[in-house]
């Protein structure tokens, strides 16, 4: 139970640490997921759970998503506070009716007369060559469906900070990590350190464009942003962190400082993530804009498992590079 | 202010007419009062207000409307004739809270950012989810008044960004007057700020290094501003007047950023007709061909001509070119050398003399195909090519009415052209150049004589038929064609 803020703490550990704060906090909350407990989960995140809060509380499940997902609704409406583990977003496939017919859809279906206070956690992303079923990233599934609030933390201070704002929350929270993300070190927040939703963050000043990246695209278009900086361009990264609610207040007033915008998404490019901000910034900003608004997205490709083709799939800081210069009109010799 | 539509008074009601209103425009209406008389495909119906309010009338006693278009606003403070959507224009007269308040689009973005669907216990979590507020203004060019749109004033619509039209409109600068630097020679910020510096007007205007670029500095370097450096180069334009060293110095331009792979001009992609005949073009580059020119009296084909137009309806009348055409098909029908085409090692005779026409369209060219050309009196293909090239002007032929040819002519005489060199419609061995039809004079038995004569080239696959091939088939085409009788058999 030791939290020192001054100590960074790697991405799962954050999680880790606001998955026992919450237990301790409050006991309607449990966990359950395949592999979650006496395996500490495929991820460890759970790591050291089970022995401190016991199976009830800490609860392996069989490989059925669907099946779990619903149980885990049920108890949500019987008044407890479940936080399920899918292994990878690739399985929320199989609990996709759960999510969107059930846990999006009971509190308005019956008039308000039932919350469903859960929290699906799961890691999206890719890079780790395990190929196109599971590599995915899904995100968009789950904030095109109104009912559901969907959090997509880049930092460890925010994957603990909105998990347990994720975890208090009466509705339906859709929590996607990210793989690449797990070892990712940094400060963390104290037990009553909440992150609210529907806040976007400024990752790094700028004033020549603006960078709307998240999870852990927050990082690549860091480092863009440092290659871009040599150059003498000055990008404003930001993370909405959470796209239900999504925070469009500051990605547009943004937008309108710098005239420019990159949206930068780990996931596919039509239909996402990337098309859905870009419209929604055309609506706010259009008068602002110097250009249209730029996109670097994953290839429209099912990931291949080849290492040097993964890559060539995923955006890299290089993308983003040229997409900004490209965008505020400086060619790429 | 909430709309009032037209509304769905029975099933199959698609549109319905606004009879007769009970209360005038202005007026203050109660909900549930008799408001309006509708005329449905059915029936004539009377419609209560919705809700309380002040009238303002949309669609006018005698208006047919669709079910769902507004026919009235009825609200507080309505503003007397409210314009009926559609006359509506973007986002002048009407938005006056703001610069360009963004009225149509907040209005889409409003259901996503405002309602995730959660119901109420939501909204303690999220305060930022609020309705989208109108936009605080931007920092410099825009936080002037709303800027008043100029429409273009011609046809054509300058490409410029928004935030360039919007410091365009601002400074009161013409688009027209700007050079766009942008992709696709679009105006951006940075070009209309050139010209608000000062920048002469059509000089490439470049980048600024990206660490100066700021809204400010156009005004900044707008305004009397010192002399920059001491650059003598920056004040090549001599003050008018006379000397006035006092006079502000032209800010110097940096130079232009190279653009990359953004071409200057204008970029348009080819149609699917352009782009098959650059790939058949590009296919055709690889025949290794040689052209045979040669000259032909027509004087009397142009008389046997003249001769038909008496003998034929109009619609077979035929030009030199079908005339042409029926000679090419006759010569080709005795020398099935010259329409082979070759299919690998093999040369392949075709079983019927077919000739493709080339027919000049809009955006491109085609071929279309008389079949059995040599089978064909003068009067069918002058009847059939004029009804092929009117179909494939107006783009309505088959495809299977644009393939297989074995020989084609192409004809640019009526431009007035002397001679050209046609390219082998691949995979065809030959193809026909036919230039103008022109008063020359010609030797004739030792003396000068004016005579009308074309020149033929023929243009020849060199791997199916080689120069003397060609020579006689030249020859028996002309042969047929100062013999124009022939032509008729």
């Amino acid at each position: 139970m030791s939290t020192d803020p001054a100590k960074p703490v790697a991405y799962r550990d954050a999680l880790n640490q606001a998955l026992r704060e919450e237990l301790t906090r409050d006991p309607d909350v449990f966990l359950l997921g395949e592999d979650i407990a006496g395996f500490d989960g495929a991820f460890k995140v759970t790591r050291g759970l089970l022995a401190d809060f016991g199976p009830e509380r800490v609860v392996d499940t069989p490989i059925t998503e669907a099946g779990f997902t619903g149980m885990a609704i049920g108890a949500a409406m019987a008044g407890l506070r479940p936080v399920v583990e899918i292994m990878t977003v690739n399985f929320a496939l199989l609990a996709l009716d759960q999510i969107v017919n059930n846990a999006a859809k009971i509190h308005y279906m019956f008039g308000g007369q039932a919350s469903v206070p859960i929290v699906i956690r799961m890691p999206g992303g890719a890079g780790h060559q395990l190929s196109s079923q599971h590599s995915q990233t899904l995100d968009a599934w789950f904030a095109h469906v109104p009912g559901l609030k969907v959090v997509c933390p880049s930092t460890p201070e925010d994957a603990k900070g909105l998990l347990k704002t994720a975890i208090r929350d009466n509705d339906p929270v859709i929590f996607i990590e990210n793989e690449g993300l797990y070892g990712k070190k940094g400060p963390v927040g104290g037990p009553d350190d909440l992150i609210p939703f529907g806040q976007a963050v400024v990752r790094r000043p700028g004033t020549h464009c603006t960078v709307i990246a998240h999870s852990r695209m927050v990082w690549v278009a860091l480092q863009a942003a440092e290659e871009l900086a040599s150059q003498g361009v000055e990008v404003e990264v930001i993370d909405p962190r959470t796209f239900r609610p999504l925070d469009l207040d500051t990605l547009a007033s943004s937008v309108r400082r710098t005239g420019h915008a990159v949206v930068v998404d780990e996931g596919w490019p039509e239909y996402g993530i990337s098309a859905g901000l870009a419209t929604l910034l055309y609506e706010a900003c259009f008068d602002w804009l110097d250009a249209p608004i730029g996109r670097v997205t994953c290839a429209d490709v099912p990931m291949p498992y080849a290492k040097n083709l993964e890559q060539a799939a995923l955006p890299q800081p290089a993308d983003v590079v040229a997409a900004v210069l490209a965008n505020i009109g400086q060619g790429v010799a | 202010m909430p709309e009032m539509l037209m509304p769905k008074l029975s099933d199959t009601m698609e549109e319905g007419t606004v009879l007769r209103w009970f209360k005038a425009d202005g007026d203050q209406v109660a909900k549930g009062e008799p408001l309006v008389e509708i005329e449905t495909d059915k029936a004539t119906m009377t419609v209560e207000a919705p809700n309380d309010g002040t009238l303002a009338i949309i669609a006018q006693e005698g208006d047919t409307l669709d079910v769902g278009a507004p026919i009235a606003m009825i609200g507080d403070g309505a503003p007397k004739g409210v314009e009926p959507p559609g006359t509506r224009s973007t986002g002048n007269a009407s938005t006056t809270d703001g610069p360009a308040a963004p009225s149509e689009g907040t209005v889409a973005t409003g259901i996503p950012t405002t309602d995730d669907g959660t119901g109420d216990t939501i909204a303690a979590a999220t305060p930022a989810a609020a309705a989208p507020v109108p936009p605080p203004a931007p920092p410099t060019p825009a936080a002037a008044p709303p800027p008043a749109r100029t429409a273009p004033s011609s046809g054509d619509r300058i490409p410029a960004s928004p935030l360039a039209r919007n410091i365009a409109a601002h400074h009161g600068i013409d688009l027209a007057t700007v050079t766009g630097t942008g992709p696709g020679g679009r105006i951006v910020k940075h070009d209309v700020e050139a010209v608000v510096a000062g920048a002469p007007i059509g000089a490439p205007a470049g980048m600024e290094p990206p660490g100066t670029r700021s809204t400010e500095s156009a005004s900044t370097t707008a305004g009397p501003a010192a002399p920059i450096g001491t650059d003598s180069q920056s004040s090549t334009t001599p003050p008018l007047g006379g000397a006035a060293p006092a006079q502000p110095v032209p800010p110097k331009l940096p130079p232009p950023v190279p653009r990359g792979d953004w071409p200057a001009g204008r970029r348009t992609p080819l149609t699917r007709l352009q782009k098959t005949i650059s790939r058949r073009m590009t296919d055709a580059h690889a025949v290794p061909d040689f052209t045979l020119e040669r000259d032909i009296d027509t004087t009397a084909l142009e008389a046997a001509r003249a001769d038909l137009r008496v003998a034929l309806p109009e619609d077979q009348r035929p030009s030199l070119n079908d005339l042409i055409i029926r000679a090419v098909a006759m010569a080709a029908r005795e020398r099935p050398d010259m329409v082979s085409r070759l299919d690998g090692d093999d040369l392949v005779v075709p079983q019927s003399v077919d000739v493709g026409v080339a027919v000049s369209v809009p955006g491109g060219l085609i071929v279309p195909v008389v079949r059995n050309a040599d089978q064909k009196g003068v009067p069918q293909i002058a009847a059939e090519v004029r009804d092929l090239a009117r179909r494939g002007r107006a783009g309505e032929l088959r495809p299977d009415e644009l393939e297989g040819s074995a020989i084609s002519v192409s004809n640019l005489g009526m431009f007035g052209v002397d001679r050209f060199h046609a390219v082998i419609n691949a995979p065809e061995a030959a193809i026909v150049g036919v230039g103008r039809s022109v008063e020359r004079p010609v030797v004739v038995d030792g003396h000068v004589v004016v005579r009308e004569v074309m020149t033929l080239t023929l243009s020849v696959d060199h791997r199916v038929a080689y120069g003397a091939e060609g020579a006689t088939f030249l020859a028996r085409i002309a042969e047929l064609l100062e013999h124009p009788a022939a032509l008729l058999v």
